[in-house]
C-alpha cells in the first residue's frame, strides 16, 4: 500500500477528483457524472491518472485510501427510485409518517399535494406492543402479529422492512426482538430499526429516518459493493470509505446500515474542507458558500466546529439525524430570471439546470439565466470556460436576455443583466443574513469561502454586501466537496434519549450511558486499519424547564469520564450560548437535559501540506488580457490573470479577475487580493453596500 | 433602471420581518408561538402602511397593521425614539384576547420613519378560564385583559409599573415575560438592520423601497383578484356578497346576523384575515404581505353584527367557530373550495383553577383535520406542528393511545395519567368524547374535573372539497 489516496465527489454534473500522495501533491481533475455513478468514479481515477502521466490501474494499486461522496442515496429518494419498503410500528400509530406533524412546504396552500408515499398504508402494519415511558412493558410484543405481518411483506415483495415502535429508545428489546422474527422468516430483506438508526424521542422524526434508511439502504449496498468490486478488479487493494453528511467518514460496510446517513453528504464535503482550510489558513470562523449550477448552500464554522442541526428534509422526507446545517436557496448559475405579475424582476428558485442549461451554452435554453447575465457582464470569458473546453455564446445570452427581461422592462440588455447579477446577490446575502442570525451571529465576524465553480465570481459582492472583510477562494474551488473528501476524519455520531432534571443529575448514570455509546461507536469504526487514534466528543442538549426548543451544549473533560465540576462548566457554557442564541439567560432556572450525545473520530493524519514561500509582490507576468466588466458599481477596465500563472505572494489590486480551469475569481474595485502559500487566493474587502 | 435597485431594498425589507419572525419563534418560550404559529412580524412605515409582514398562522394577516393604527392615533404626538409601546384588544384592530402587539418606531431626522411590529399569543392573560378560549363569556372582560395601546418602555426607560401589572394578571407570567423581552429584542433588531440600510442606502432609498413594496402588492392584488368573478352565497347566519372593484374586491356582508350574545363572534380583524386568506392566499405564500394587498380586499358590513361585532361583545370562540362558516360561504360565493376548514376538536386541559400561582394550560388536539387529497392541514393551521405522543407522554399529564387515519379522516384517543386536572371542552365543529369510570365532576359549568385514567377520543373528519382539491 503507497502513500495514494484519493477523494472522489459525485455532483449533479460532474464527478470530481482529488488524487493526494504521501508528501501532500494535490492533482484534480473533474469528468462527467455517468448514470452508473461507478462508471464515473472509474473514469475520473483515469484521467486524473493521466494527468501525472500514469495509469488508473497504476494509480488504483498504490492507493492506500478512497473516500467516495455519492449521490446514490440522495437521488434515489429525491427520484423516489427507492426500495420496495414495509412498516412495523406500535398498533395506532402507523400513519405517523403520513401525518408529518401536518408539516406543509407551503404553509397556507390548502391544495398541496401529499409527498409521494415510499412506504404506502397498505405496507404500513400496526403490531400489538407497548412500552411506558419508563421503558415497563405495557402490552408484551405479540410475536404472532409480528409473524403474519413479515410474512405479508415478504409475500407482497418488500425489499426491506423497517421497524419503530414507541419508546423504543428507552428499551429496544421489542424492536430487536421483532429483527430476529424477520431474520428467520425473510433473511433476504434489509431491516432498519429506529433504535439503531434514531435512538430518541419524537415518534415522527424517528420513523420518517428509519423508513427513509430502509427506502435507500438496499440500493447504497449494492451500489458500494458494485464499485468495491470494480476497484479491485482494477487492483485496488486499499480501504474504501464513504463520506456521510455529518461530514466524516465512515466504512462501506457501515455506510449499508446505516444509509440515511449518506443523504445531503456532498456538500458535506465542501464544510469539512473549509474546516481543515481554515486551520491552515488561521481562520476559525468560516461562512462557506458553494455556488453551483441550481443552488447556492450555505454553512458556518464556528471556531473550527461546523454548525450541525437535526432539522433536515429531503424529498419532503424528515431526517433527523445530525448534518452538518447546510442552507440551500435556489440561486444558482442556472437559476431562471422572470419577470411575475406584479412587474418585478425575480430569479429562480426554477434552474435551467446543465441541460439544456443557461442560453450560452447553446444546448437550446433559451431563458435567461444568471449564468448569461454574468457572461455578458464580462465576468465570464466565453472562450475560457472549463479552462475552453466549453465554448459560451454571448449572443444567445443577450437573446434571451433582451427578449424576456429587458425589453418588458425597459432596460437595455446590459442594465437587464446587472439587475439579474444585482438580484441574485441580494438573494444570496439574505439568506446567509437569515443562517447566522437566526444563531445569533453577525455576518460580519466571519471570513466568506467561496466554493463551487460560480462561488469566486459572487464572493467579493457578498462580502460588500454582508461586511464581511475576508474572502478565501481555495485553490481548489472547483473540486472542494472532493478536497474535503480527502482531509475527512471517519466519525460516528449517535445520540441517546435521556430526560433528567440538570440539578438531579445521576453522575455514574450518565457516564455509564456515555460509556456505552462510545463502545458501541468504537465497535463501528473497529473494522477498518487507517487509524487507532480517537477522539470523542461528547455533548448535552438542555434547555430551560419548559422551554420548547433545546441547545446542544459540549461537555469538555480531559478524562473519559464526567465530573461534577465538568457539568458545572457545562451548565455556564449553556447559559452563555443560550445568551448568544436567544438573547437571554436565567441561571436561577431549572435546566433539564433531553439528550446525550457523542461523535466518535477516527483522526486520520492530517495532509502535509508545508505551502510555497512568497515569491514576488507583482503579478504581472500572469496577465493575460483586460476587458471591460460590470461590477455592482459600474463598468470598470480590469486586468484579467491566467490563475495557473499566479505565485505564493502574488498582490492584485481589484478591479481583477483571475481565470482559472472551472472557476473564475472576481475582485471587485476597492478590493485587494494576495495568493496565499497554498495557493488560496485571499480577498481583503474594505467596503460595504 | 433605478427600479431595480429600489426593488433589492424592497426585497431586503420583506427578507428582514421573515429573519425577525424566525428570531422570534427560535426565542419565544411559548408553545402557542413555536409549536401552533401564532406569531407575526412586521415593519411599517411612518403612516402605518404595512410594508412587509411575515406570520405563522393567517388570523394576525389584517391585525398588525391595524393595532399599529390605533397605537398611532393613540400616540399620535407622543411616540418618541426608544418609545416601545404594546396592544392587545379585539377592539383595538386585533381578533381576540390574549394577543399581543408589541410596536417600536424609528425616527429618522426627528421624525417617524418606520415601525417593527411583533405580535403573539400568550397562554394565557386573565380570562375566566385559563387560556385563551373562553366558552361561557357573554362579554370581552370574561376572556383576557384588554391591553389598549400603552407604553412598554417610554424613551427607553422601562416601564415597569405595567410590565408588572401584565404579569400579575397573567397566570403563565413566566411565559409572557420572557416572550415581551424577546418581541422587544426582536423589534430592536428589525430596527438596527433598517437603521443599517439608511446609514448605507440612504433614507429616501429606504422609504422609496417601502413606498414600492407596497405598490407592487396593490399591483399584484389587482392582477390576481382580477380574476375573481362577482358572487354571492348565504348560509344561516352570514351573507357574503364578493363584488370586484377598480382596487381589487369589496366583501359585502350586508344581511349577517347582529353580533352574537355568546364567544362565538368574529372581531373585524379576523373577518379580514379570512377575507385575505381566502381570496389571496398564493400571493401571501409567494411574498411578504403589505399594504397594496390588505387595501385590495374591503370589508363593508352592518354594525354590530356577527363578523364586525362591537364592545363589549364576547369573541374569543369566533376563530373556531364562525371563521370556518365565513370561509366556506366566500368560497361558495367565488365558486372554490374553503381554504379554512372546520375546527378540530379541542380540550384545554389546566391544574384546577385557584390551585396555584402560575400553572400553564394546555392546547389538547393531537390530530388535524385532513384536506382532502393535500398534505397536512387548511390554511388556519398555518405553520402548526401536531405533537409528539412520546414527548406528551413524558410530559406527565397524558399519553397518547391511538392516532391514525380513519376511512373519514383522523381518529386519536388520549388518557389522563396526571390526577386532579381541570379541562375545558372548546367549542367547535367536532368536539372530544370523555369517558372515564367516575361520573365528570363540574366545578364550574364549563369546567370538568378529570379523573386519571379517563379516556378522551378525538375524531377529524376530512374537511369537505370539491374536485380541484388534492389535484
Amino acid at each position: 500500500m503507497s502513500g495514494w489516496s484519493l477523494g472522489i465527489d459525485v455532483g449533479g454534473t460532474f464527478t470530481d477528483i482529488v488524487l493526494t500522495d504521501a508528501s501532500g501533491a494535490r492533482y484534480t481533475t473533474k469528468t462527467p457524472t455517468t448514470p452508473d455513478q461507478s462508471d464515473g468514479v472509474l473514469n475520473g481515477i483515469d484521467k486524473v491518472a493521466r494527468s501525472i502521466g500514469s495509469g488508473g490501474d497504476a494509480v488504483l494499486a498504490e492507493c492506500g485510501v478512497i473516500v467516495h461522496g455519492t449521490t446514490v442515496a440522495t437521488n434515489a429518494l429525491l427520484e423516489y427510485r427507492g426500495a420496495k419498503v414495509g412498516l412495523l410500528t406500535t398498533e395506532g400509530f402507523r400513519d405517523e409518517l403520513e401525518f408529518r406533524r401536518s408539516y406543509k412546504e407551503s404553509t397556507f396552500d390548502p391544495r398541496l399535494k401529499a409527498p409521494h408515499a415510499i412506504c404506502p398504508r397498505s405496507m404500513r402494519l400496526g403490531i400489538p406492543e407497548r412500552l411506558s415511558k419508563t421503558g415497563e412493558v405495557l402490552t408484551p410484543l405479540d410475536e404472532d402479529a409480528v409473524r403474519d405481518a413479515v410474512t405479508f411483506l415478504r409475500d407482497e415483495g418488500v425489499e426491506a422492512i423497517a421497524v419503530c415502535y414507541l419508546f423504543s429508545f428507552v428499551d429496544p428489546g421489542h424492536e430487536r426482538r421483532t429483527a430476529e422474527i424477520i431474520r428467520e422468516i425473510a433473511p433476504e430483506l434489509y431491516v432498519s430499526l429506529s433504535c439503531e438508526v434514531l435512538p430518541e424521542v419524537r415518534e415522527y422524526e424517528r420513523v420518517s429516518t428509519t423508513v427513509v434508511n430502509a427506502y435507500v439502504g438496499p440500493l447504497i449496498e449494492r451500489y458500494v459493493s458494485h464499485l468495491d468490486a470494480k476497484l479491485r478488479a482494477r487492483g485496488f487493494s486499499g480501504e474504501l470509505f464513504i463520506m456521510q453528511s455529518n461530514g466524516g467518514m465512515m466504512t462501506a460496510a457501515e455506510t449499508g446500515r446505516q444509509a440515511v446517513g449518506t443523504l445531503l453528504s456532498g456538500p458535506a464535503g465542501g464544510v469539512t474542507a473549509a474546516g481543515w482550510l481554515g486551520e491552515l489558513a488561521g481562520y476559525k470562523d468560516l461562512m462557506i458558500v458553494d455556488m453551483g449550477g441550481t443552488s447556492y448552500d450555505i454553512s458556518v464554522i464556528r471556531d473550527l466546529a461546523p454548525e450541525t442541526t437535526t432539522e433536515s428534509w429531503l424529498a419532503r422526507y424528515r431526517i433527523a439525524l445530525p448534518m452538518l446545517d447546510i442552507h440551500t436557496v435556489g440561486a444558482g448559475g442556472g437559476s431562471i430570471a422572470w419577470i411575475d405579475d406584479g412587474g418585478a424582476l425575480r430569479v429562480g428558485p426554477e434552474s435551467a439546470g446543465s441541460n439544456p442549461g443557461p442560453a450560452c451554452y447553446g444546448r437550446g435554453g433559451t431563458r435567461p439565466t444568471t449564468t448569461d447575465a454574468n457572461l455578458i457582464l464580462g465576468l465570464l470569458n466565453p472562450d475560457f470556460f472549463f479552462g475552453g473546453e466549453m465554448r459560451l455564446d454571448e449572443e444567445a445570452a443577450r437573446r434571451a436576455v433582451d427578449q424576456h427581461i429587458a425589453r418588458p422592462l425597459g432596460f437595455t440588455v446590459d442594465e437587464a443583466a446587472q439587475a439579474i447579477s444585482e438580484i441574485v446577490n441580494s438573494n444570496m446575502a439574505n439568506a446567509s443574513h437569515l443562517v447566522t442570525t437566526r444563531r445569533g451571529l453577525d455576518p460580519s465576524d466571519f471570513a466568506l469561502v467561496a466554493a463551487g465553480g460560480a462561488g469566486a465570481l459572487h464572493a467579493g459582492r457578498q462580502a460588500q454586501l454582508l461586511g464581511i472583510s475576508t474572502v478565501i477562494v481555495p485553490a481548489t474551488a472547483p473540486v472542494f466537496c472532493a478536497l474535503g473528501d480527502t482531509v475527512a476524519h471517519l466519525k460516528v455520531s449517535d445520540a441517546r434519549t435521556f430526560l433528567a432534571a440538570m440539578s438531579d443529575l445521576d453522575l455514574a448514570e450518565l457516564n455509564g450511558r456515555f460509556e456505552e455509546m462510545e463502545r458501541l461507536a468504537r465497535a463501528r469504526l473497529s473494522a477498518q486499519n487507517v487509524t487507532r487514534s480517537y477522539e470523542v466528543r461528547r455533548s448535552l442538549d438542555l434547555r430551560y424547564e419548559g422551554e420548547v426548543h433545546e441547545v446542544t451544549v459540549p461537555v469538555r473533560t480531559r478524562t473519559r469520564r464526567v465530573t461534577a465540576l465538568n457539568l458545572d462548566a457545562t451548565l455556564r457554557a449553556f447559559h452563555d450560548m443560550h445568551e448568544t442564541l436567544f438573547a437571554h439567560m436565567d441561571p436561577a432556572h431549572p435546566v433539564e437535559l433531553l439528550t446525550v450525545r457523542i461523535d466518535l473520530l477516527g483522526l486520520r493524519d492530517a495532509p502535509r501540506d508545508r505551502g510555497a514561500d512568497f515569491g514576488e509582490e507583482d503579478p504581472a507576468d500572469a496577465v493575460k488580457a483586460r476587458r471591460p466588466i460590470t461590477f455592482a458599481d459600474g463598468t470598470h477596465e480590469t486586468t484579467i490573470y491566467a490563475g495557473d500563472a499566479l505565485r505564493a505572494g502574488h498582490f492584485i489590486q481589484g478591479p481583477a479577475a483571475i481565470e482559472s480551469w472551472g472557476t473564475t475569481v472576481l475582485i471587485c474595485p476597492g478590493q485587494e487580493a494576495l495568493i496565499d502559500a497554498y495557493g488560496n487566493c485571499i480577498i481583503e474587502s474594505g467596503q460595504s453596500g | 433602471m433605478s427600479g431595480f435597485r429600489t426593488q433589492i431594498l424592497a426585497q431586503q425589507l420583506a427578507a428582514l420581518t421573515r429573519e425577525g419572525a424566525g428570531l422570534f419563534v427560535a426565542m419565544s418560550r411559548s408553545a402557542l408561538v413555536v409549536d401552533e404559529g401564532q406569531y407575526a412580524c412586521a415593519i411599517l412605515d411612518g403612516d402605518g402602511r404595512l410594508v412587509a409582514q411575515d406570520q405563522g398562522e393567517p388570523s394576525h394577516l389584517a391585525a398588525v397593521q391595524s393595532t399599529v393604527a390605533h397605537v398611532l392615533d393613540a400616540f399620535a404626538f407622543n411616540l418618541s425614539d426608544g418609545d416601545v409601546v404594546l396592544a392587545g384588544d379585539p377592539y383595538c384592530g386585533g381578533t381576540w384576547g390574549g394577543v399581543l402587539t408589541l410596536v417600536r418606531p424609528f425616527f429618522h431626522g426627528g421624525d417617524l420613519r418606520f415601525l417593527a411590529a411583533l405580535r403573539f399569543a400568550v397562554p394565557d392573560l386573565a380570562g375566566d378560564i385559563p387560556g385563551p378560549y373562553q366558552p361561557g363569556a357573554d362579554e370581552i372582560w370574561q376572556e383576557a385583559l384588554r391591553v389598549t395601546p400603552v407604553k412598554l418602555v417610554e424613551a427607553g426607560a422601562a416601564q415597569q409599573d405595567v410590565r408588572q401589572y401584565l404579569l400579575r394578571n397573567s397566570r403563565t407570567p413566566s411565559v409572557l415575560d420572557n416572550d415581551l423581552t424577546v418581541a422587544a429584542v426582536v423589534a430592536a433588531h428589525v430596527g438596527a438592520r433598517l437603521s443599517s440600510m439608511v446609514g448605507s442606502r440612504g433614507l429616501e432609498a429606504v422609504l422609496g423601497a417601502a413606498k414600492d413594496r407596497i405598490a407592487y402588492s396593490a399591483r399584484r392584488a389587482r392582477v390576481h383578484l382580477g380574476g375573481i368573478t362577482a358572487g354571492a352565497a348565504r348560509e344561516d347566519e352570514i351573507t357574503v356578497r364578493v363584488v370586484p372593484s377598480d382596487a381589487g374586491v369589496v366583501i359585502d356582508l350586508d344581511g349577517t346576523a347582529p353580533a352574537a350574545p355568546d364567544a362565538t363572534n368574529l372581531a373585524l380583524g379576523a373577518t379580514r384575515a379570512v377575507a385575505l386568506a381566502q381570496l389571496a392566499w398564493p400571493l401571501i405564500e409567494d411574498d411578504a404581505l403589505a399594504q397594496g394587498l390588505l387595501d385590495a380586499v374591503e370589508i363593508r358590513c352592518p354594525p354590530d353584527c356577527l363578523l364586525a361585532p362591537h364592545a363589549p361583545a364576547a369573541v374569543s370562540l369566533g376563530w373556531r367557530v364562525t371563521a370556518p362558516r365565513l370561509a366556506a360561504t366566500l368560497a361558495r360565493a367565488i365558486g372554490e373550495a374553503p381554504v379554512i376548514a372546520p375546527s378540530a376538536p379541542l380540550l384545554m386541559l389546566f391544574e384546577p383553577i385557584g390551585s396555584a400561582a402560575e400553572s400553564h394550560p394546555v392546547r389538547v388536539s393531537p390530530g388535524f383535520v385532513p384536506m382532502p387529497g393535500a398534505a397536512g392541514s387548511d390554511a388556519a393551521a398555518g405553520r402548526r406542528r401536531l405533537a409528539s405522543a412520546e414527548l406528551t407522554e413524558m410530559a406527565g399529564t397524558m399519553a397518547v393511545h391511538r392516532r391514525e387515519a380513519t376511512n373519514a379522516g383522523m381518529a386519536a384517543e388520549l388518557v389522563v395519567t396526571g390526577a386532579g386536572l381541570e379541562a375545558v371542552i372548546v367549542p367547535g365543529a367536532e368536539e372530544p368524547m370523555i369517558a372515564q369510570d367516575a361520573p365528570l365532576g363540574r366545578p364550574r359549568s364549563n369546567v370538568l374535573s378529570l379523573q386519571a385514567g379517563a379516556r378522551i377520543s378525538f375524531d377529524y373528519p376530512t374537511a369537505p372539497g370539491d374536485a380541484r382539491a388534492g389535484q
